[in-house]
């Protein structure tokens, strides 16, 4: 279960530059819930994402997962909780290790190392089992660099290692944004796949208004750093992409109301 | 494919060169479909040039034959290759063939209404030409006020009635359907009532509106904190179309021509329009929340229980539109109505409910008929109370319009009021 509570972040204060990026956000989202952010550019989507990796400190508010409070956690110690997948196919892995050796880092994430043998027959068996549910035949080149794989596999891996250790957190940052159609279709299917078979609790990053009708259970929407509305239950059920579109022009709507509209509708609304 | 089309009298020619399959089909489609919001609704199909017509292709035609037939326009097909004709002989569709194109039909005068010989009224307002025709001369539309609720004070219980909405009763205002004033008080939003049918656009955070239709013994029924609700005959339908392609005709314009139609002071008129751009507003939060300590006509507060269309909505779309005004400001009606910028002296009151554009027949059409059939085959898409954007330099201006046909009346100088 993630919890947040009135968390606020300013970057670049009391300078020009300011920006508001999260302005007390109130959220939470229960145990074996996937939900989806939308919201436009600037929204804090991705802010709100790295608060929660711990990427940045926060100014005010409070972090819980599972109940154990995480605000003041460092990163690397958040990511023992946390599975995370990015937008960049390229970012999530390390591109000269092969396959094995990609996925052997994911395994022992949040675990003390050792000088044990990085990978011993049963944990390559483990590997090579787990690939295969994949269904892209990487299972018979653990040993190739990942380098060297299609960034719609290359993602489908990363995403493989951010759950191998059932993640209390899956975070999803626009991880199909940057591949092509058919193969953001087929990672966003895998995606699935994982966070029902492991009842993950997942927030997810996306653009896509058709993903984020499809694939989670609730909706929430942001704009300038705040939640302004959220769909679940037969609500998410029943919404449709075009009605994303319309709630997201009504918040639009609502900025334009500026006092020289609002006179004009003081003389003529009644 | 290439598609061309040339007029032949009234009816228009479409020439078909190439292949009629999937991949083509939606471009001849939109093709006739633009030429019937043009005003042409006698379409003949040239496919002597055709060199393939695909089941998709078939259904395209039997697509636009129901279109045109239910604007009381002709679609045929002639002269067409002689694989076409096999083809839709074969399929049982020899029904679409024309031996020859016809000679043109000629317009016919309009039934059930006389049209009215008023130059003036014919060619005012630049643009657009408008065909005023009697349909009962003497006819006058009673108006009844349900003004319990006035912009921004809280709700009490006395400001709510619930009032039938059958036809021929038509208005606006703001209610919402339910169980009783405490199931609606949360949801209410504009209404717009014409004809039998009720759209209210609900400010529970619903994006599109909700609607009630009469059916057989099911009358509609609306819980209404503010409304003006007209009842009688109407004296005159106004048809308004573009003298040429691209012009349109603003509300305020429209307004003048009802008034100098039906020579009144105070009219009422209820319309199906097609759409050049919309402006207005909704209720975004339901009057039924205000509360002693709230400001909803201040902003920024206003935010929270108002929103504005922010720029010209719905073009293309068809709507629905009742409308009272008057430019007497004496008449009691006038308290019910605002000022329109654009027409100092003249005050109206304009809610519409937007539909996914559908064509209307041409010449004296049914209000009842018209008004169903726009119900019948879509959900409507939003509604909104107009209003003219005036702001210097930003503002959008006011509603426009492209065609259309208005029911419009002199209201009654007796005005009901209910509080």
């Amino acid at each position: 279960m993630l919890d947040l509570r009135q968390i606020r972040k300013t970057f670049f204060p009391d300078t020009p530059n300011e920006v508001q990026a999260l302005c007390g956000i109130d959220l939470l989202i229960p145990e074996g819930t996937f939900a989806a952010i939308i919201g436009t550019n600037g929204s804090g989507k991705s802010t709100l994402l790295n608060a929660v990796a711990g990427a940045f400190e926060l100014d005010q508010g409070g972090i819980h997962i599972d109940g154990r409070e995480i605000t003041t956690w460092p990163e690397y110690r958040r990511a023992g909780l946390i599975g995370r997948v990015f937008q960049n196919p390229f970012a999530g892995t390390a591109a000269d290790m092969t396959i094995a050796e990609n996925i052997a880092l994911a395994m022992r994430r949040g675990c003390r190392r050792g000088f044990g043998l990085a990978l011993h027959r049963t944990a390559r068996a483990e590997i090579a089992e787990r690939v295969r549910t994949l269904n892209l035949g990487l299972e018979n080149r653990l040993d190739n660099p990942i380098g060297t794989l299609s960034g719609g596999q290359r993602q489908a891996l990363t995403l493989l290692m951010a759950t191998w250790r059932r993640p209390r957190l899956l975070l999803l940052d626009e991880h199909t944004a940057a591949l092509d159609p058919k193969s953001a279709a087929q990672v966003a299917e895998l995606t699935l796949t994982l966070i029902r078979q492991e009842k993950l609790t997942a927030l997810m990053v996306t653009h896509s208004m058709q993903q984020a009708v499809q694939l989670p259970e609730r909706i929430i929407m942001m704009h300038k750093g705040r939640v302004v509305r959220q769909y679940e239950g037969q609500e998410k059920d029943r919404v449709r992409a075009p009605d994303l579109l319309a709630a997201f022009d009504q918040v639009r709507r609502r900025e334009q109301l500026d006092p020289a509209v609002a006179a004009l509708l003081a003389k003529q609304y009644g | 494919m290439k598609i061309e089309s040339r007029s032949q009298g009234a009816v228009m020619v479409v020439e078909v060169n190439g292949r009629l399959d999937a991949a083509w089909a939606d471009l001849l489609l939109g093709t006739v479909r633009d030429l019937v919001r043009e005003g042409h609704d006698q379409v003949r199909l040239d496919a002597s040039c055709l060199e393939y017509l695909s089941s998709a292709g078939i259904r395209t035609l039997l697509k636009i034959r129901r279109e045109l037939e239910a604007v009381s326009g002709t679609f045929g097909i002639g002269p067409a290759a002689p694989f076409v004709q096999e083809t839709l002989r074969m399929s049982g569709l020899e029904v679409l063939l024309l031996d020859e194109i016809p000679p043109a039909v000629e317009a016919q005068p309009a039934a059930g209404g006389t049209p009215v010989a008023n130059e003036a009224a014919v060619a005012a307002a630049a643009g657009t030409r408008f065909e005023p025709h009697v349909l009962a001369a003497s006819a006058k539309i009673t108006v009844t006020a349900h003004a319990g609720w006035r912009p921004w004070q809280p709700l009490l219980d006395n400001h709510c009635i619930e009032i039938p909405l059958p036809r021929p009763r038509f208005g606006l205002g703001i209610g919402a359907a339910g169980r009783d004033d405490s199931d609606i008080r949360g949801r209410l939003g504009d209404f717009v009532a014409a004809a039998g049918s009720v759209a209210w656009l609900p400010s529970d955070g619903a994006d599109r509106p909700d609607y009630l239709e009469q059916n057989e013994r099911f009358l509609p029924r609306l819980h209404v904190i503010q409304a003006l609700v007209g009842e009688g005959d109407f004296s005159h339908l106004l048809r308004f179309s573009p003298a040429a392609k691209g012009d349109c005709v603003n509300l305020s314009d429209l307004y003048e021509q009802v008034l100098q139609t039906t020579r009144a002071d105070a009219a009422a008129m209820v319309c199906l329009v097609e759409v050049e751009g919309l402006v207005g507003a909704a209720l975004a939060r339901s009057p039924g929340w205000i509360k002693e300590s709230d400001q909803p006509g201040q902003f920024p507060e206003l935010r929270e229980w108002l929103s504005f269309c922010g720029e010209r909505v719905h073009p293309q779309s068809q709507a629905l539109l009742v409308a009272f005004l008057c430019r007497d400001s004496a008449h009691p009606l006038a308290a019910h109505l605002t000022p329109v910028p654009a027409r100092p002296g003249l005050l109206a009151h304009a809610h519409a409910v937007v539909f996914p554009f559908r064509p209307l027949p041409q010449g004296v059409v049914d209000l009842e008929t018209s008004v169903a059939a726009v119900f019948e085959d879509n959900t409507p898409l939003g509604l909104l109370h107009l209003i003219e954007d005036d702001r210097p330099l930003v503002g959008l201006g006011e509603s426009s319009f492209i065609r259309g046909a208005c029911w419009c009346a002199p209201v009654h100088p007796a005005l009901e009021i209910i509080t």
